[in-house]
């Protein structure tokens, strides 16, 4: 029963009014930008970190406030799938192939409360799941030492570049960008400025905030317009929204299916909700007796890919907290906020600052029924913003990151560092290269080069060490199973259709 | 089209400085409005519009440090 002990801890802290309205503002905010096609989580919470920081937010508000920005990302995303055909970020995808159809069947309304029930179901059971098996592996993390975490950082790398994305090769090159920029600076060990080329502003290295901003934020701008962004209208009609019980009764296997395979997709690092949502749509489509209906506007096609990618959401935040390995692009840019708020992922975590943790799942909690509760009787308001034209918007977004980045040094050399990575950003998705391994590059790139040195020096040199241990070697083996694998694997697993007008989405 | 917007973001991170924020942003705003829907006037009032509200936003809610205007109109 420690777990129901150390949950009463944290709504102990999260039921503070403050942190409640943090909650609440947070999820509000998080469904906007899920729904706004092109502005999806990782971008959404790397925009916010900032201003996070402006307001003077100490780490476990801070933490409620993104996290609930993330969950509600994650619900909003199926707003603009549904009324659109434009997947509002990445992971909703799924949601366009029958989310639509039904739309165009005139219920609209019937589909956002579906799918809206089913994003509940996924991100409370997920939390559950989270609350249980966090403590747990946070357990089995004390047993690493620096091999182990070498080998998880590459395990971390291996299976981002193999199931994440499409081509090993280009993911494996994005990694090592990524980790070439997390040189530059001064050395840990020796004081040495390295790659600085006598600027002083490089000796700090390149702030991981800067990098995830201009990686995401200000490369979907220029990509926004030279796609020169098809106006988006609603088609669709939406009318009364009523609760159809009876429906929802009947999808109850459904989710439960959809947020187990979700959930267990999100806990593989750097597989993420995409997958999560993807697996689940396959699974209830291979499941179902007439699959014809799938595609067409059947509730089961909607209910499932929300419930797998809100479950995926949770799960991604396990290996997060316990091991200091995000599992998705988003839970990369949370990590980012954890380091830049002093505090160190991992099994400590949960022993030195256990209200910080505990707070974070309470709060999760929170988020869910007042995500619940905005995404279903309240539905109409977020259906009201996405009809703001997209050339009050993006600059509107442009400007927030400016300001965000510059309000964190006051340097220009930021700004245009921050632009640099945006036109980095820009033509690495031109090449159709991965950017969320660039991001994951720059975090843990210099953690990684800690770890492999401490682990020289322990074993005197002896590269042996590194496969010492049988966690080691089961690591090294699902790493590289990890990333060989899905080039077999791809031609089974042949992505769907994908929906027509089709946005350059966010890297979830 | 990228590339305008790209030196638009590095001219803005110059004259952020020196000629405080009212001005480069409404100006960087608007020239990326006007890209993406190429009408001076609504362009030209998000700009107006995003910078007056932006700075009051960072200013008083969030009581960010920014100066309003060029140092040698305000004389101080």
């Amino acid at each position: 029963m420690e777990v129901l002990s150390n949950l009463a801890l944290g709504f102990s802290v999260a039921l503070t009014p403050w942190t409640l309205v943090l909650a609440v503002g947070g999820a509000f905010i998080g469904t906007i930008i899920g729904a706004l096609p092109g502005l999806g989580p990782s971008n959404g919470v790397a925009i916010l970190i900032p201003l996070a920081f402006t307001l003077g937010l100490d780490a476990t508000s801070a933490l409620v406030l993104l996290t609930s920005v993330y969950y509600g990302a994650m619900y909003g995303g199926r707003i603009s799938s549904i009324l659109l055909n434009i997947p509002g970020d990445e992971p909703a995808m799924m949601t366009t192939l029958d989310g639509y159809p039904m739309a165009r069947q005139g219920r609209a309304g019937d589909a956002l409360v579906i799918s809206g029930v089913a994003s509940f179901y996924g991100a409370f059971w997920a939390t559950v799941g989270l609350m249980i098996l966090a403590p747990i592996l946070a357990r089995v993390a004390y047993l690493f030492g620096p091999a182990e975490y070498f080998a998880l950082y590459l395990l971390a790398f291996c299976t981002l570049g193999g199931i994440g994305s499409s081509n090993q090769a280009k993911a494996a090159l994005a990694s090592c960008i990524g980790l070439a920029i997390a040189m530059i600076g001064l050395d840990n060990t020796s004081g040495m400025p390295r790659f600085t080329y006598g600027n002083l502003h490089l000796m700090d290295g390149v702030d991981f905030l800067v990098a995830i901003v201009g990686l995401f934020a200000i490369a979907e701008v220029f990509f926004f317009i030279e796609s020169h962004g098809k106006q988006s209208a609603i088609g669709v009609k939406l009318d009364k929204v009523t609760i159809p019980v009876r429906e929802i009764a009947g999808l109850f296997w459904t989710m439960t299916r959809s947020t187990v395979v979700g959930f267990v997709a999100g806990i593989l690092p750097g597989a993420g909700a995409s997958l999560g949502s993807f697996l689940a749509y396959m699974c209830e489509k291979s499941l179902a007796r007439d699959k014809s209906a799938f595609g067409k506007g059947s509730p089961r096609g909607i209910a499932a890919p929300e419930a797998g990618n809100n479950a995926a959401a949770g799960g991604a935040l396990i290996p997060m907290l316990t091991l200091g390995v995000p599992g998705s692009g988003t839970t990369a840019v949370l990590l980012a906020l954890l380091m830049t708020l002093n505090i160190t992922p991992g099994p400590t975590l949960f022993a030195d600052r256990p209200e910080v943790v505990w707070g974070l799942i309470a709060s999760l909690f929170i988020a869910n029924f007042v995500l619940l509760f905005m995404n279903v009787p309240m539905v109409k308001i977020f259906v009201k913003i996405l009809t703001v034209p997209s050339w009050v918007l993006l600059p509107g977004v442009t400007m927030v990151s400016f300001v965000g980045i510059y309000s964190l040094s006051g340097s220009y050399f930021d700004l245009l560092l921050m632009v640099a990575f945006g036109v980095l950003g820009y033509f690495l998705r031109k090449l159709d290269v991965p950017t969320v391994p660039v991001i994951l590059g720059i975090l843990l790139g210099n953690a990684m080069e800690d770890n492999l040195r401490r682990a020289m020096v322990i074993s005197d040199g002896d590269w042996t060490f590194l496969l010492s241990t049988p966690i080691s070697i089961g690591l090294w083996m699902a790493a590289v199973l990890g990333f060989i694998a899905p080039i077999f694997l791809r031609g089974l697993l042949k992505k769907p259709p994908q929906p027509v007008t089709e946005l350059p989405a966010d890297p979830d | 089209m990228a590339r305008v917007e790209a030196l638009s973001h590095v001219l803005y991170a110059y004259a952020l400085r020196p000629f405080g924020f009212l001005i480069p942003t409404a100006l960087a705003a608007a020239i990326l409005s006007y890209q993406i829907s190429p009408r001076v006037g609504p362009a030209a009032l998000s700009g107006l519009g995003l910078s007056g509200g932006l700075f009051v936003l960072f200013k008083y809610a969030l009581g960010l440090g920014l100066v309003a205007l060029p140092k040698a109109l305000t004389g101080s």
